[in-house]
């Protein structure tokens, strides 16, 4: 494996993985964001409001 | 030399989707592939009868984290490896003037393309360190007919342009694995058509999948974070999983010229297949892990699936008001057409592989741009960044407005327009010239219209039928706007 792609894959894979466990901590630390879970019900919210 | 685990996995592949040739899933199919397809097509459409996939999204909240778990030991465990037995040894061709005399491998021959360019082999150990190394050095890879140069002959002796043009018509030309620069391998328009293709698909944009679920979101659901965590999550299982586990893993136990074929015919599905039972193969409880890797991403699947089944079951009966079991009815019905023309015509996988590439790169990549050119530039991005920013807990960049109105449009436009004209000198995966010449293909193509057609005329029905019940008041309808105003307290 050559120095460019150790570069590549640092920057590719870190980058990747900072990002998505960012977002997860923001989703948990973010009162009532993690609890929005919706399925393909037969009534859209819409309906059901 | 495949490995033992390796070569069970491709032949139980070929057998169980009838590779071999057409109708070759009849055989023993009651006994190897039905059970499968019919637990497959049970589970899907009673989920969806039932309406229970609030069910299998909770879940899937235990099973998606599960699945990273899991991903990661296998992922230790490939990194781990080295160079275990079953391991394929590569030769890989480069310009002549681009390696080191030294590092030539004299074993292999040296060859000759249709533009007169000299290739060289280079011989490569599949283990951990080249596996990852062909992941991400910033070369590319791609594969060429040539001919090969007989070495006593002498320089004079070596096969003009024309001779290799004439021997690749004849069938005599071999296909060999070329190495490419950084840049030139950024430059192909296929690289980019594919990733784009790609990330469009495992994101559900431009498949009408994203209609369904903005269906279920209220007013001031965080779209903007949402959104992002699903790009992200998805981009850490393709790049920080997918790259660091199956295609080094693949480089490990398969040979090279099939994953690079893989590549660029856009369909490297299989390659997990193939590669993973190798690596099971080498590890503790090799069972249990790929039975349960496998398992979490067949439940992966299905969540897609129902995603892709709703939007068609909603239209049928919001538009054509059907009761639950008649729509469910009909799209299995339509959807068991579409499942058993498949599975017959199996053959080499020409029908999968051209409806793959015409509906999930070809169309997808389509769709997806007029998806962003109506967001940017009909229903106004303007309006349209309003709507994200309701309820959003992270704010939105200042350059997103310039990004969706001219960034964005500008590269799919220009990539697709590369790639229109790119085909027009390709010799290989050309699928233009498939549909030409190729009466499977043809057919493939027939009815994947017919179906398109069929659905076509139904949204004229429905349309017909919803305007009747605008006109006879069952749906209100504000006369400035003519958009359907508040139901019940609900929302326009």
């Amino acid at each position: 494996m050559s120095f460019g792609g150790w570069i590549i894959m640092c920057a590719s894979v870190g980058g990747m993985t900072l990002l998505f466990g960012w977002c997860i901590w923001k989703v948990l630390s973010t009162p009532g964001s993690s609890e929005h879970l919706h399925g393909f019900e037969v009534e859209t919210p819409d309906h059901e409001d | 030399e495949l490995s033992l685990a390796v070569a069970t996995a491709n032949n139980y592949l070929v057998d169980f989707a009838g590779i071999g040739g057409d109708f070759g899933i009849m055989q023993d199919f009651w006994q190897r592939t039905a059970p499968f397809i019919i637990a497959c097509f049970a589970i899907n459409f009673y989920l969806i009868w039932r309406g229970l996939n609030k069910g299998i999204e909770w879940f899937c909240k235990w099973a998606m984290p599960a699945l990273i778990v899991c991903g990661i030991i296998i992922l230790v465990r490939v990194l781990t490896l080295g160079a275990p037995a079953g391991a394929q040894e590569h030769v890989i061709y480069h310009q002549a003037d681009a390696v080191p005399v030294a590092a030539v491998d004299a074993e292999a021959p040296r060859m000759v393309t249709a533009a007169g360019a000299q290739l060289v082999p280079m011989s490569v150990q599949g283990d951990v360190d080249s596996g990852v190394g062909f992941m991400w050095n910033p070369v590319g890879h791609r594969t060429v007919a040539a001919l090969p140069v007989d070495a006593d002959a002498g320089a004079e002796a070596l096969p003009d342009g024309a001779a290799v043009q004439t021997a690749i018509a004849a069938g005599k030309a071999q296909r060999v694995v070329v190495e490419v620069g950084f840049w030139e391998a950024l430059a192909d328009p296929q690289t980019w058509l594919a990733a784009a293709g790609q990330i469009f698909f495992s994101l559900s944009v431009g498949l009408g999948v994203i209609v369904t679920y903005a269906s279920y979101m209220r007013r001031d659901d965080d779209i903007a974070l949402s959104s992002l965590t699903a790009a992200s999550g998805n981009g850490f299982f393709e790049v920080a999983l997918g790259g660091m586990l199956v295609i080094p893993a693949a480089f490990i136990f398969i040979p090279v010229g099939t994953i690079v074929d893989a590549g660029e015919r856009a369909s490297s599905l299989s390659l997990g297949f193939f590669a993973l039972p190798g690596v099971f193969e080498h590890m503790p409880a090799g069972h249990f892990f790929g039975g349960l890797f496998f398992f979490l991403l067949f439940l992966a699947a299905v969540t897609s699936s129902l995603s892709m089944l709703q939007p068609a079951i909603a239209f049928l009966e919001e538009g054509l008001g059907l009761k639950r079991h008649a729509s469910v009815t009909i799209l299995g019905a339509l959807t068991a057409l579409g499942a058993a023309f498949v599975a017959l015509i199996s053959g080499n996988l020409v029908v999968l592989d051209h409806m793959d590439f015409w509906m999930a790169n070809f169309a997808i990549f389509l769709l997806a741009t007029v998806e962003v050119v109506l967001f940017a530039w009909v229903i106004g991005v303007d309006k349209g960044l309003r709507e994200l920013s309701l309820g959003a807990e992270i704010p939105l960049p200042r350059w997103l407005p310039f990004l969706l109105k001219v960034v964005t449009p500008v590269f799919l436009i220009a990539i697709f327009v590369i790639w229109l004209g790119q085909q027009a000198t390709k010799d290989k995966s050309n699928y233009f010239i498939a549909l030409l010449e190729n009466s499977t293909v043809q057919v493939t193509i027939g009815f994947m219209l017919l179906v398109g057609i069929f659905f076509a005329l139904l949204v004229q029905v429905a349309v017909k039928r919803w305007q009747a019940l605008e006109a006879s008041g069952a749906v209100p309808v504000d006369p400035a706007t003519s958009e359907h105003v508040a139901v019940e307290g609900g929302e326009a």
